[in-house]
């Protein structure tokens, strides 16, 4: 596999595709290749996981009580009135851990952490800090990219499983909080034992699997691009917002182009291709 | 040749789109000594370095370190190489997110040299050597060019090299800071009996340093000679660089008087 994607690698790495693919396949490369000093690896993986992680941890709690808050004050308010209460945990499922929660919580890790990457990047190319570490013998990509890589992955895996539960959680207990103060909400009856069993029995393998490719996917892609674009600014500092910018665009298109190819099996379980 | 540590034949470079920078240069370095490459901006000095160390591509010519030829090297072994090999920038481009000390032993920590007991001692002496021992809780942004221009001499030399290329260390720095700066590298060159190919636009920095002086000139690097040699060349390029030098002289004396 590594193989053919080196191969596809090599043969368009002129083009933007083949680039990212070939940084990517390097960045990989280290993870299963030793060298240099582990402890430093360690120090500075630590270092980027507190960053891209645990600081963003409030941020993505805040987002994903908001949108939890909202999709079960829909779906337990309107969706009976529709005669749709039975599909209220496919609803969750559907909205929450299948769709929102990777996709928005791989868009704040990219205007957050990706921004962040392709700046300090951009800012150490042009002020010749990265040919520094070349004329030292220093990789810039074991040095440099691998632990950003390593460590957007980690926690864009671990945020993503962060917002689904404070999202069902939290979600619920904001729900259940409104229904004694508002009267308009007061028709929330659904107890917790209940609304887990109704979120679990509509979950299928493919969600639990998903729920894994898609976050670490999305890390990567966020992590190679921000930094492929850190990297090759040239050494014009006028070039480091540009690099930022076309980053984070550049990740958000990836992000929502991947994620409708993430949904292609199940439209095609549901017969729709 | 046995024994020589650098060696460039027939080196020619161009940036893409550009004029020949390089056109034919050739020079060797021996153990020991040092070879300062004076001429005007633009004329490829810090190209030639660049290229020394493998940071830009030949078009054509010869580059040997420690006997080796960097193009016949694959990336790990020219890293290794690099390992012998010291650098300085101009811009002293030393990692903003660091402190001088992390700095400096930034090498020693990436290649694993010592075990952390060792990594102090040596860049405590490094940085002892270079004055700038009250300064290496300090990050860059908060010191002044002066001191980052010699953290950035300490980590050239922390991995004892064979070979120091500098690019225009004292640019930029005030008479005094230049004065120290030059007399720390000529002490480093003394005691570490390490060989430094150093490139500047000061005439009178490559007379202090002493060493053989090669001149730049149109993409050639005229035959390297000590500075007095030089003063005596009849090649009107060396002369007008003489006279350039004069009247600095003369612009830096009149404030005084």
């Amino acid at each position: 596999m590594t193989r053919l994607l080196t191969w596809i690698g090599l043969r368009y790495r002129r083009s933007y595709v083949g680039q990212l693919m070939e940084l990517g396949l390097q960045a990989s490369w280290c993870a299963v290749h030793k060298a240099g000093n582990r402890k430093q690896s360690l120090d500075q993986l630590i270092t980027q996981i507190y960053f891209t992680g645990v600081e963003a941890i409030p941020l993505v709690a805040f987002l994903a009580l908001v949108i939890g808050s909202a999709t079960i004050l829909q779906a337990s308010t309107v969706m009976p009135k529709i005669g749709a209460g039975d599909y209220f945990g496919n609803v969750m499922v559907l909205v929450v851990i299948r769709e929102v929660g990777p996709l928005f919580t791989a868009f704040l890790v990219a205007g957050r952490t990706g921004s962040a990457l392709s700046t300090y990047l951009g800012n150490m190319k042009v002020q010749q800090e990265i040919d520094a570490l070349k004329t030292m013998g220093v990789d810039p990509v074991r040095y440099l990219v691998y632990p950003s890589f390593a460590a957007t992955v980690i926690s864009m895996f671990c945020l993503t499983v962060i917002f689904n539960l404070v999202a069902i959680f939290g979600g619920y207990v904001v729900v259940k909080s409104l229904s004694l103060f508002v009267s308009d909400f007061s028709e929330v009856q659904l107890s917790l034992s209940l609304f887990l069993e109704r979120i679990l029995a509509s979950m299928s393998l493919m969600d639990g699997v998903l729920g894994i490719v898609k976050p670490v996917f999305f890390g990567i892609l966020v992590s190679i691009i921000a930094c492929y674009h850190g990297i090759n600014v040239s050494n014009d500092i006028r070039e480091v917002p540009k690099a930022t910018t076309n980053g984070v665009v550049n990740s958000f298109v990836c992000i929502t182009l991947f994620d409708t190819l993430f949904a292609l099996p199940f439209l095609a379980k549901l017969g729709f291709l | 040749m046995s024994g020589v540590i650098a060696s460039v034949h027939n080196l020619r470079f161009t940036y893409p789109g550009q004029e020949t920078v390089l056109r034919r240069v050739n020079f060797h370095v021996l153990p020991g000594q040092i070879l300062v490459i004076c001429g005007l901006s633009g004329q490829g000095k810090s190209t030639l370095l660049r290229l020394l160390i493998g940071l830009e591509k030949p078009d054509a010519g010869v580059i040997r370190l420690l006997g080796k030829d960097i193009a016949t090297l694959n990336e790990v072994e020219f890293n290794d190489l690099k390992r012998e090999v010291g650098f300085v920038f101009q811009s002293p481009a030393l990692i903003s997110t660091k402190t001088i000390f992390e700095n400096v032993a930034l090498p020693l920590i990436y290649h694993n040299v010592g075990d952390e007991e060792e990594i102090r001692s040596r860049v405590d002496n490094a940085l002892e050597m270079l004055l700038i021992k009250e300064f290496q809780h300090q990050y860059p942004a908060s010191v002044s060019l002066g001191i980052l221009k010699r953290a950035a001499v300490a980590r050239a030399m922390i991995m004892r090299p064979k070979l120091i290329l500098m690019d225009e260390p004292t640019a930029g720095l005030d008479r005094i800071s230049r004065a120290v700066l030059l007399a720390l590298i000529a002490n480093i060159r003394r005691i570490n009996h390490v060989s430094m190919i150093l490139v500047t636009h000061d005439l009178l920095a490559a007379r202090e340093l002493g060493g053989e002086i090669g001149v730049l000139k149109e993409g050639e690097l005229l035959q390297p000679m000590n500075f007095e040699q030089l003063k005596n060349c009849q090649d009107s390029f060396v002369e007008y660089l003489f006279r350039q030098l004069e009247q600095e002289a003369a612009m830096t004396a009149e404030p005084q008087s």
